[in-house]
């Protein structure tokens, strides 16, 4: 066997040192960088939970706009949330970690209002129950590791409906109005603070004793167009815009869109020429403290003048009454209190009444909500 | 003693010897050139990376505080930004103190403002009297205008960040905070500073630009990051 010289192995106690020295070097970064990439993914999954309160602070404040809640406490629709806000995508929205709560939820509180202070949260009650149009809303989000919290206060802006006071009926072509024993049928139920009246009718007037004679009816040439006198195509144009954002805009021509079996409230229906639309025999669609606006409007950029509405039984309907078409109403006893307007004829057959209520349409400015906006100097992220 | 046993013994020439160290010498300078620019990189990753954690930790956290701006309850008529320049910030906000999930829980000031020690610090009112004590609110502040002991002694003070580069004496500064807002015809402008002096442009301040260059090596020639962030005042909108 060869004896070893003394330095033989020398080398490799050389390259073991420089092996260590590599090996802690390589260690500590590894543990800096994954620090470093630690403490960005954390930054991120913090945004991200501050985007998700964000995001169910804005929904929120949009299912305020579509119900204000007079009576009934809201409630957070997390799936639909999700849906809509694009946040159902696991990847990139892990689940919240334990003890972190939902993934997003929204508290609706009224405000509590004292003299010289800032608006409080009156967390008793979910509705506007002081009525002054205002509410909070606190707003959560938690996804991963991380939460965020933001809280606001948001202020109703109210649907000014603008409609014209002092029209009972208002008909394009004529009115005709077969069994004049059953006459006046057009009638005033309550004057309320209108100066006066009218009736108009663009065609003949088959029977002047259909309206009660505290009602002045304007016959032929003289009738003045919709829009002069305030319900012009921009007012149709708007309540529409309503109704879209309401979700009850139906516009039946298209696939798949039907007549929606409940008419109250707010309600735009587009059908094609020369269909029939029933408003239904009995029940009653709308009250005089919660009128409604139904408008039938012909196929978007055609003619709705063959258009009829048919209305019978024992039915009532509270509101503003609008068609392209006609209205017709050849069986039962059905009331409209309110106003009703006709592009073409209005038929009253059998012993339908109309009945003006200046009150209808003075209810109508505060059913619908136009917009939920922030109020400046409330908005803080409290988490 | 035989001839060939000798030769088996015999010496290294000198010419063999230089050769050798000559080689030797090769071998250990690439080593050592080969460890210290390995020294060097290792050196440079680890501040690097903890530069930039710290410039980007720093810079959302301005953003958080900044976008949770307040103006405090009549009858104060001051907006949510108090001032507005471009190496300054001073602005009330509820952000990350007790209380604040109660609405009629009054926002503080802080100042964020950058130093020409290449520091960024931020002060806090947290006596709640409306003055942040021993920091200068004066317009003409800037880091080439050094001020002393407002480190030490102003209210709150704290260390946010350190190498910050935006301004430079011997390159062109770059403003640290700029400002978007509405003008007297409801254009939308931006600029490094904001008052009310001759229009309401503080209060219609709608959002805050937030440009930090943060030098990653700060002991050898610079190397930024460049990390901007814009902040949108909440109660602005």
């Amino acid at each position: 066997m060869r004896k070893l010289k003394r330095q033989e192995g020398s080398v490799l106690i050389m390259v073991i040192g420089i092996g260590a020295a590599l090996a802690i070097m390589a260690v500590g970064l590894v543990f800096i960088v994954t620090n470093v990439a630690g403490n960005t993914g954390k930054e991120r999954t913090r945004t991200k939970a501050f985007d998700v309160s964000e995001g169910a602070l804005d929904y929120a404040m949009n299912t305020l706009a579509v119900a204000w809640p007079k009576t009934v406490a809201p409630t957070f629709a997390l799936s639909t949330f999700q849906t809509i806000g694009q946040f159902g995508v696991a990847a990139q929205y892990a689940a919240p970690k334990a003890g972190l709560g939902p993934f997003a939820d929204v508290k609706f509180y009224d405000n509590k209002v004292t003299e010289g202070q800032p608006d409080g949260i009156d967390s008793t009650s979910g509705i506007d129950a002081n009525g002054d149009g205002k509410m909070w809303l606190v707003s959560s989000g938690a996804t991963g590791s991380q939460a965020a919290t933001i809280q606001a206060e948001v202020n109703r802006i109210p649907y000014n409906t603008n409609f014209p006071r002092g029209i009972a009926a208002y008909a394009g072509g004529n009115l005709t109005s077969n069994g004049g024993g059953n006459n006046p049928k057009i009638r005033i139920e309550d004057q309320g603070s209108a100066p006066s009246v009218v009736g108009y009718v663009g065609g003949n007037l088959q029977a002047p004793s259909v309206f009660q004679n505290t009602i002045t009816p304007t016959v032929g040439a003289q009738v003045p167009s919709l829009s002069s006198l305030g319900f012009g195509d921009d007012l149709v144009s708007q309540v529409t815009a309503l109704a879209q954002s309401l979700n009850r805009y139906y516009d039946t021509t298209k696939p798949g869109v039907t007549i929606p079996s409940d008419l109250s409230g707010i309600c735009v229906i587009r059908v094609a020429d020369g269909t029939t639309v029933s408003l239904g025999n009995n029940g009653g669609i709308n009250s005089l403290a919660n009128p409604g606006i139904l408008f039938i409007l012909g196929p978007e950029g055609g003619s709705g003048n063959a258009i009829t509405l048919d209305m019978g039984g024992h039915q009532s309907f509270y509101g503003v009454l609008y068609t392209d078409g006609r209205f017709e109403s050849s069986h039962g006893t059905p009331d409209i209190h309110g106003m009703v307007v006709c592009k073409s004829d209005l038929d009253m057959k059998g012993t339908p009444r109309i009945l003006y209520n200046d009150s209808v349409i003075a209810n109508l400015a505060d059913q619908w909500t136009l917009s939920v906006s922030l109020l400046p100097n409330t908005w803080r992220q409290t988490k | 003693m035989s001839a060939m046993s000798r030769k088996g013994q015999s010496g290294l020439t000198l010419i063999e010897l230089l050769m050798g160290i000559v080689i030797a010498g090769i071998i250990s300078t690439m080593l050592l050139m080969g460890w210290f620019s390995l020294q060097r990189s290792y050196a440079y990753s680890v501040n690097s990376n903890m530069q930039r954690d710290s410039a980007r930790q720093a810079l959302s956290r301005m953003q958080a505080e900044v976008r949770d701006s307040q103006a405090p309850a009549p009858p104060s008529t001051q907006p949510p930004l108090v001032a507005a320049f471009p190496y300054w910030i001073e602005f009330s906000t509820t952000f990350n103190t007790a209380g604040d999930v109660d609405p009629t829980h009054p926002p503080r000031l802080v100042i964020y403002r950058l130093y020409s020690d290449k520091t960024i610090w931020r002060f806090e009112d947290l006596s709640d009297n409306g003055v942040i004590a021993g920091v200068s609110t004066s317009p003409s502040m800037d880091p080439g205008n050094p001020t002393t002991g407002e480190q030490t002694n102003g209210e709150g003070a704290r260390l946010l960040l350190k190498n910050v580069t935006n301004y430079d004496a011997n390159a062109t500064p770059v403003p640290l905070f700029r400002y978007m807002y509405y003008d007297q015809n409801g254009a939308l402008k931006v600029a490094d500073s904001v008052s009310n002096a001759t229009y309401n442009d503080r209060s219609n301040t709608v959002a805050v630009l937030i440009h930090v260059l943060e030098d990653l090596n700060p002991k050898h020639s610079p190397v930024y990051a460049d990390l901007q962030i814009t902040a949108q005042l909440r109660n602005q909108r």
